[in-house]
């Protein structure tokens, strides 16, 4: 841990600062005076905007950026694949599967109803996509794989707006799909960092089974860490982290792909190095792109995961021309 | 108690035998070669040896136990593996490739170790290079140091000559026999004859998944084996450095087809 520590401070007090930065700024403009009496009467309607409007989306846009970006890194790490992530592999989609499914059959109402919906799509997702990955490990496969599953349950989402009873459960759960953190409480927040904190204690503990998965699937298992618990662990710690995503902000794109690609070089591509900074660095990317989202002037707001899509789409050619490259050598 | 020991041992992969009722014994002190044309069942024996495949039939005993039933630490303290497969999935540092030898014991112990075999691999000062900044060869030797560094008395090691300078097979199999020499057990799969008559105290010959012969090197691979097995019409010259195979490619059908 000794060499990430630098690097995760850092990117807590630029965390921080966003976040800052993310409660100060918005549509309503605030006199230097209103900050002030928001600061000591969070009550007053300024405090309303800060503390009940701006903060929590700002941090909710954190917790799903972190959960991302750690289940991009938990996901390239066993995968052995730097283009491996929720979205791209279908872990997302099997998620936002199971909370259409859970709003359109009306258990929204339920709390927590659609959270676990989510959680339990995305961990069967998870469950197909390693049983393919022991099967066939090859890293091209496997984003076939992960594409295909991805289709698949886009089609079956579709098919629910096909046979969705009314045109409002439709809008609702479509303008849900393109991804925001859009008017998020502080018990949207709390039902995320539960699931997160989870993630983030069982991908400590599997940190050294990563590391061991640089070495392949074979070796790894000779080294004397109990392999198969560990990786079994980790795709729970994936799931958990990305159905916690999709329930709180819908379908948000890529921020699993490059989180870890932005921080990998300062670990040393050490994978078991790289989970706390890429859900910092996750955390960091969503914030800034929701504020960025809420500040273009546009007529409609833009959504948080059409914005992210937009940046990472190219992201994502340009990770795969360079992984590309090195698997041919 | 052998530290390896097959009997009878059967495993059919993907329809195919490539272990046909393989007994073997390898013993303390030994540093045994085992041969065989490409496809003759020598990963898998390696494989089957750790537990990683289970065994159709027949069974096989790792310090007297099933391996696949020891706890992985466990078995990681009586065998050390090394694949032939030589990728690594991510760039990370020699130092931490090698300490992972030793991943189940403790950090600063894991890197000790790690350090240690480094240095006996001929890489001290290159343990916080990269491993995809490193040469081929270099990157072989770091993947050795890794072997070295679980310190386990028995070391199954698949072809760990291929694709290296000449140079570089020396070392890796002089480390390889002074493991053996210093009370340890090697298997080692090798396709150069020369190597294996060199320095390994004994071979294993394979012929699809069948042991057709084991001794000595240069008894175990007689001209008959050379001839039936490898194709090869092939005689062992005596030489200061050792015995050294002269051998060229038998014609099918025997000249004239």
């Amino acid at each position: 841990m000794r060499r990430s520590v630098p690097l995760e401070l850092a990117l807590s007090a630029a965390l921080l600062a966003a976040t800052a930065l993310a409660v100060s700024l918005g549509e309503t403009p605030l006199g230097f005076s209103q900050y002030f009496h928001a600061l000591v009467q969070p009550t007053s309607a300024a405090g309303e905007i800060l503390w009940s409007i701006r903060a929590p989306r700002a941090v909710a846009a954190a917790v799903v950026g972190a959960c991302l970006g750690l289940s991009g890194a938990l996901l390239q790490g066993l995968l052995r694949n730097p283009l491996a992530d929720p979205g791209v592999l279908g872990v997302s989609a099997t998620g936002a599967l199971g909370a259409a499914l859970s709003i359109v059959v009306g258990l929204s109402v339920v709390p927590g109803a659609v959270e676990i919906a989510a959680l339990l799509g995305a961990g069967l997702g998870g469950v197909a996509l390693v049983a393919f990955a022991a099967r066939f490990p090859e890293p091209e496969a496997l984003i076939l794989f992960g594409v295909a599953l991805s289709s698949f349950a886009g089609a079956v989402t579709a098919l629910v707006f096909n046979l969705s009873p009314t045109p409002i459960a439709t809008a609702e759960v479509l303008s849900w799909l393109l991804g925001s953190v859009e008017n998020r409480s502080w018990v949207d927040v709390g039902w995320t960092v539960v699931p997160l904190a989870a993630a983030v204690a069982l991908a400590l503990h599997v940190r050294k089974g990563l590391l061991a998965l640089t070495l392949g699937e074979e070796t790894a298992a000779t080294t004397g860490l109990p392999m198969r618990r560990l990786k079994l662990l980790a795709v729970v710690a994936a799931s958990l982290a990305t159905g916690a995503a999709v329930a709180m902000a819908g379908v948000i794109g890529f921020v699993g792909l490059a989180a870890p690609h932005l921080v990998r070089a300062w670990v040393r591509e050490n994978p078991s190095r790289l989970l706390l900074p890429s859900a910092l660095a996750g955390a960091l990317m969503l914030v800034l792109a929701d504020l960025t989202a809420r500040l273009v002037p546009t007529d409609q707001e833009l959504k948080l995961g059409v914005f992210t899509a937009l940046i990472g789409a190219p992201l994502f050619g340009l990770v795969a021309w360079r992984a590309a490259r090195s698997w041919r050598t | 108690m052998s530290p390896l020991a097959l009997h009878g041992v059967t495993a059919r992969l993907g329809g195919r035998t490539a272990l046909d009722t393989v007994s073997a014994v390898f013993e303390p002190g030994t540093i045994t070669a085992v041969c065989g044309p490409n496809g003759a069942g020598k990963t898998t024996l390696l494989r089957a040896a750790l537990g990683l495949i289970r065994p159709d039939a027949g069974d096989v005993r790792l310090s007297g136990r099933d391996p696949a039933r020891i706890p992985p630490a466990e078995r990681a303290a009586l065998a050390g593996y090394l694949p032939q497969d030589r990728r690594l999935a991510w760039g990370i540092d020699a130092l931490t490739v090698a300490s992972l030898g030793a991943a189940a014991a403790a950090p600063d112990e894991a890197e000790a170790r790690g350090r240690e075999a480094l240095g006996r691999v001929g890489l001290a000062g290159l343990e916080d290079r990269g491993v995809f900044e490193m040469s081929g060869g270099e990157r072989a030797r770091v993947l050795l140091a890794r072997l070295l560094a679980t310190r386990a008395p028995l070391l199954l090691v698949d072809e760990p000559a291929a694709g290296l300078d000449p140079e570089a097979q020396l070392l890796t199999l002089e480390i390889l026999r002074d493991h053996a020499r210093d009370g340890g057990t090697v298997v080692v799969t090798v396709h150069d004859l020369n190597l294996a008559a060199r320095f390994c105290d004994r071979a294993v010959v394979l012929h699809q998944g069948r042991v057709v012969s084991e001794g000595e090197p240069v008894q175990a691979l007689a001209s008959n084996i050379l001839r039936d097995v490898f194709n090869l019409d092939a005689a062992w010259i005596d030489t200061p450095d050792g015995p050294l195979l002269s051998a060229r490619r038998l014609q099918v059908g025997g000249g004239g087809v």
